[in-house]
């Protein structure tokens, strides 16, 4: 039966690392390989592609996700009459990111299924990102080998993640907001998640990557940026959502390992902090020694679904 | 409601890859067999058989072609039975027969005489008297020998006075030799 099940790859381009999961959707996950390409390897041609022919990743379906700080995610609210002119309203926003910013974007939106209590507007998410940088990745991924079924956003894949643990967790209950930290080597995402929707994500241009000489004063640097923006992100929030409950911040990628990040983060933000690997046993179908800080996103990608319920 | 996809249009649903074509090609060289004699060929046969058995029914008589072949065959059928009966006539011609006595006289050694030649079909029996049973032994086998006859066998012998002895042989003629040396 496994030979006739759709089979997918998520590949998380980062910029230490790419992460590698292959899956079978049917309808549950089922993880068959999962795997950590060191950067220097990427770079080169020869043993990678013998190693993504052997494991036949070649032939699967691949959903790539990176991170990019020229991603710009928007949310645009429609009136009543606008839901028809959807394409074209986007179409108007981008042109106006591509004037203001001199650089042309590949985008694409989604329409969220909830419409305004009080006036009956829906909202449409867009996504944009530089068409340079995201067609240097696509090539790259492309002359890997890799089989391109979608580019994905990272952010939303881990809110797909999020999702999932919220359905198995009592303790997270879907009706409150969580502040998002991806630790990334060289870009740290905030963000914060509540119900289908995230708000404000902000890309930090500091990472792991500076704590490689690993005194305290530059743990200090890397940190007062990211609790900078966090304080910023919940004071907006709260202010905007008053009496929508954010008790709970959630860490991953390969900073939450950084020697006394963790526990600095959780000194300073006043909320309940956790990493990913907290909460791996409401993943059982996730493999023991699959670190969910690292593979977060690319678990998101896995979930990534063309005609999502 | 869809998942956000930044992959450009021209980048999806591109043309299969070379090895994709490779292997449609290999499986379709594959089925062909199986679907050529497996079910077009028994299909194309039955076909021309209808087509045959609906040619036929509006006249409900052989075609013109099958008459003739069966007249064709009637007549060699004839002709056959013609050639046999002249074979047969030239068996029993008298200038088989003389051969045959020739044989039997040649046969002969000194002293050994016949008295009686009898025939009946395809068996000659043959009367007469050796001065000994050596001698007529030697008759029995040069008649075996010449090969005229398919079969030689002494039928009786009746020893006399002073050892001559009185004999009946019996001779089956070998038709077949018969034909190849007429032929």
């Amino acid at each position: 039966m496994l030979a006739f099940s759709r089979k997918v790859l998520a590949l998380d381009m980062g910029n230490h690392t790419y992460k590698i999961i292959a899956a079978v959707k049917d309808p549950d996950i089922r993880i068959l390989h999962y795997g950590i390409l060191p950067w220097e390897e990427t770079s080169g041609t020869g043993n990678l592609m013998q190693f993504i022919r052997k494991l036949q990743y070649h032939f699967m379906d691949t959903v790539l996700s990176f991170h990019h700080k020229s991603m710009v995610i928007r949310e645009i609210k429609l009136k009543g009459g606008e839901e028809s002119r959807i394409p074209e309203l986007v179409r108007e926003e981008m042109n106006r990111y591509q004037t203001d910013l001199n650089e042309k974007f590949d985008y694409d939106y989604l329409l969220l299924p909830e419409r305004d209590h009080q006036n009956g507007q829906r909202t449409a998410v867009t996504a944009a990102i530089s068409r340079s940088i995201n067609r240097e990745y696509i090539d790259r991924a492309i002359r890997l080998g890799f089989r391109l079924t979608a580019v994905d956003v990272q952010i939303h894949a881990f809110l797909r993640v999020l999702r999932c643990l919220m359905d198995r967790c009592r303790e997270l209950p879907s009706h409150s907001a969580y502040l998002m930290l991806d630790l990334g080597y060289d870009n740290t995402t905030v963000a914060i998640f509540y119900r289908e929707r995230i708000f404000a994500p902000r890309v930090i241009p500091v990472g792991c990557r500076c704590l490689e000489g690993g005194s305290a004063d530059l743990t200090e640097g890397y940190l007062i940026p990211i609790l900078r923006s966090c304080s910023s992100l919940m004071d907006t929030f709260t202010y905007s959502h008053a009496g929508i409950p954010l008790q709970q911040a959630i860490a991953y990628g390969g900073g939450v390992y950084a020697r006394g990040v963790c526990p600095a983060l959780q000194d300073q933000i006043s909320i309940e902090f956790s990493d990913m690997n907290e909460f791996r046993d409401y993943f059982p179908e996730v493999p023991s020694g699959m670190d969910l800080n690292l593979y977060g996103n690319c678990l998101g990608s896995v979930l990534w679904k063309e005609n999502a319920e | 409601m869809k998942d956000l996809n930044l992959l450009p249009r021209e980048y999806q649903g591109k043309p299969p890859a070379g090895h994709w074509f490779v292997l449609f090609l290999i499986l379709c060289l594959s089925v062909w067999p199986v679907v050529n004699y497996g079910f077009l060929n028994p299909l194309r046969t039955r076909s021309e058989k209808k087509q045959l058995v609906s040619a036929r029914a509006p006249t409900g008589q052989p075609s013109v072609l099958e008459k003739d072949c069966e007249a064709q065959q009637a007549k060699l059928e004839e002709w056959q039975d013609r050639v046999a009966a002249f074979r047969e006539m030239e068996e029993e011609a008298p200038q088989s027969w003389r051969d045959r006595c020739d044989v039997l006289m040649n046969s002969l050694p000194h002293g050994v005489s016949i008295q009686e030649i009898t025939c009946d079909g395809t068996t000659v029996v043959v009367s007469g008297s050796s001065p000994d049973d050596v001698l007529l032994a030697k008759y029995l086998r040069n008649l075996k020998d010449n090969g005229s006859f398919a079969e030689v066998r002494m039928e009786r012998i009746l020893y006399r006075d002073n050892r001559e002895v009185a004999f009946h042989l019996y001779g089956i003629l070998d038709f077949q030799k018969t034909k190849e040396e007429t032929s």
